[in-house]
């Protein structure tokens, strides 16, 4: 039985800076199995952050195939994108983007509400989220009442919420104090086992990325092992 | 509630939560609101000033038709023409009028007049004309070579009930035309509501009028009220078909055609400054909406990513800012209504006012925002549901329509772009 939960076969990205062509990533492989976890890892501006937008979906690839939870992502249409993102992944970026008018619970609540489950077991669930990333009590406070850590685990919450086949997080603890750092860490990777989500890692911390399953390194515009 | 629904109050209430923040929403609720609040009350009172000379004119002047010739009949012509049409069906009432003018003088300085010669129980045979005519002084009472004025006319002419004055018409003897002074009395001082009818009338018996008014120097005609205008248009035909070629039938609408011009004139102005007002509150909400998505945009983003549609978002924001132009609709609505119905009230306290402030300061006559000398002693509020529920669904609509662009663009954002930027 096939377990891949993303292929991504030689996939490249260049962008245009004034005159020059930058190319960010020439030919990345990269196959990732459901369950499972890898850490990206590479100095700034390797192009960890684009890959992770290419398989996203944020972004198009130049060149290449990426096949993530069944989607061919780089021939998506805007509708078969919003279905793939809702249903497929979910994003935990450095920055928590919590809308700043809606509650904690209602943060998390909300990408359920777009797949048009009704409002009350959508509330149920999302306070069940928060429950289990430890920030229950805190669920009808709005993002500015909350601490740096309580922000990132209601992140984490919204984006487990769907339960979505792969996580895509983009320096997830990076903004965050030593204390919380860890306290989040922990959250996303006991999270995911106990869901079963593969993890595809951004990160510049050697001791985040050795809590995945695998690291590898983006260097050159290539995908290696370190 | 839908997740563009949930959104979309989410987003109108924000700024209420937090105080720091702005509040675009609110203030194109406001905005909407303030907008159509004069809105309302200018189209209630245009309206109503609009319907009152039209009814005044009409009833006390123009009657609701006139049967005019160019020959010169004899006055029992008319009087057997008047009361055929009188006996017509539908007919409440018909006269002969003559009218002519002249020059009187009573204690005061000369000053020109406009007899109408009437029968000497008109307001009793038309209760409507009776109603408009209001008496400062004295009464109704037109036998014996009596006069009555207009308001203005007496003060103008110095004449209080019970002086004699002297009227000056032409007369024609012989082919000359030749002064006539005719001494009468003075019985009544009376207002129609309007300064410039009230500085000419005078009412005169029809049996003086023939005496006094040659017939090259005035005009004679029968004037006739329908019981009902709204269902005269079948019994208006009927006369006019049963009119010998001689006569001729003019309808009020035909004899106030350049007063009703003026007033559709007027009204035309009006609407077009309505119509700026909304259009003006309208670009309030399309403003306030482009500062809503610009202030938005990493939500906007934020929500891309969590997989919620374009047309979701669109709508979620069209939504929001449909809720601001309906709150605001509903309130300047129902504040201008509350308004129209009161606005004599409001009149007499801004007068109240200005008067104590003009007491206090200076030694001036007190300032009078609603005399007759302005057409109107009191605005005559009638409700017009009607106009008003229309004014607020075309303002709804062009909300709608100013809310949508800002909306769709804001859909259409990349998330990857406006992520990165914040």
């Amino acid at each position: 039985m096939n377990n891949t939960i993303l292929s991504v076969r030689g996939a490249g990205k260049s962008y245009k800076s004034g005159p020059e062509t930058l190319q960010i990533l020439k030919e990345v492989n990269l196959e990732l199995q459901a369950g499972q976890s890898i850490a990206v890892m590479g100095a700034s501006g390797s192009g960890k952050s684009t890959l992770l937008n290419l398989i996203g979906g944020l972004d198009n690839a130049d060149c290449g195939e990426i096949e993530s939870c069944g989607f061919q992502v780089n021939q998506l249409k805007e509708k078969e994108l919003t279905a793939y993102r809702s249903k497929a992944i979910g994003f935990v970026f450095q920055f928590h983007y919590l809308l700043k008018d809606f509650t904690a619970a209602e943060n998390v609540m909300l990408p359920m509400l777009m797949r048009g489950i009704p409002r009350k077991q959508a509330k149920a669930q999302a306070e069940e989220a928060l429950e289990q990333v430890g920030i229950a009590a805190r669920s009808g406070h709005y993002p500015a009442q909350l601490s740096g850590g309580e922000r990132q685990r209601a992140a984490l919450a919204r984006a487990l919420i769907n339960r979505p086949k792969l996580i895509l997080a983009d320096e997830p603890t990076g903004s965050l104090d030593e204390e919380h750092r860890s306290l989040v860490e922990d959250l996303i990777f006991s999270r995911i086992a106990e869901s079963g989500t593969a993890l595809l890692l951004v990160t510049h911390s050697g001791e985040l990325a050795k809590k995945a399953d695998r690291t590898m390194l983006l260097r050159e515009g290539l995908l290696q092992n370190p | 509630m839908s997740g563009s629904g949930f959104i979309a109050w989410r987003l109108f209430l924000r700024g209420h939560r937090e105080r720091r923040q702005s509040k675009p929403l609110f203030g194109a609720a406001l905005g909407i609101a303030l907008s159509l609040i004069p809105l309302i009350v200018v189209d209630h009172f245009a309206d109503a000033m609009i319907e009152g000379i039209i009814a005044r004119y009409r009833e006390t002047s123009s009657y609701h038709f006139q049967i005019r010739t160019w020959e010169e009949p004899l006055q029992e012509e008319w009087q057997t023409l008047a009361n055929k049409i009188a006996a017509q069906p539908g007919v409440a009432t018909a006269w002969v009028e003559r009218s002519g003018y002249a020059l009187a003088r009573a204690r005061g300085p000369r000053d020109g007049l406009t007899l109408r010669a009437l029968p000497e129980n008109a307001p009793l045979r038309d209760t409507e004309f009776g109603r408009y005519i209001e008496f400062d002084e004295g009464s109704w009472n037109l036998a014996d070579k009596s006069i009555l004025l207009g308001r203005e006319a007496a003060r103008r002419l110095e004449a209080s009930v019970g002086d004699k004055i002297f009227i000056l018409t032409a007369a024609t003897t012989a082919g000359n035309i030749t002064p006539k002074v005719n001494p009468m009395t003075v019985k009544g001082i009376f207002t129609t509501g309007y300064q410039d009818l009230d500085r000419t009338w005078a009412f005169i018996s029809l049996d003086e009028g023939w005496n006094m008014l040659a017939e090259t120097s005035s005009t004679t005609f029968v004037g006739g009220k329908f019981t009902s205008l709204a269902q005269s248009s079948a019994i208006w035909t009927q006369i006019k078909n049963t009119l010998a070629p001689r006569w001729k039938a003019y309808s009020w609408r035909e004899l106030n055609r350049y007063l009703l011009s003026n007033l559709e004139s007027t009204r035309s102005i009006l609407l077009v400054i309505m119509g700026l007002i909304i259009i003006i509150a309208v670009l309030n909400v399309l403003t306030s909406m482009v500062m809503l998505t610009l202030e938005h945009r990493r939500e906007i983003g934020t929500l891309k990513c969590t997989g919620t549609s374009p047309g979701t978002i669109s709508l979620a924001f069209t939504a929001a800012g449909t809720l601001a132009a309906l709150i605001g609709i509903l309130f300047g609505l129902a504040a201008g209504l509350l308004m129209s119905y009161h606005i004599n009230s409001i009149i007499a306290s801004i007068e109240y006012t200005l008067t104590l402030i003009n007491g206090i300061f200076t030694d001036a006559p007190p300032p009078v925002l609603l005399s007759e000398g302005y057409y109107l002693q009191e605005v005559p509020v009638k409700m017009r549901w009607l106009v008003t529920s229309v004014i607020g669904i075309i303002t709804l609509i062009l909300s709608i329509g100013a809310a949508w662009l800002p909306a769709s663009r804001a859909a259409g954002l990349k998330p990857l772009e406006v992520l990165r930027k914040h």
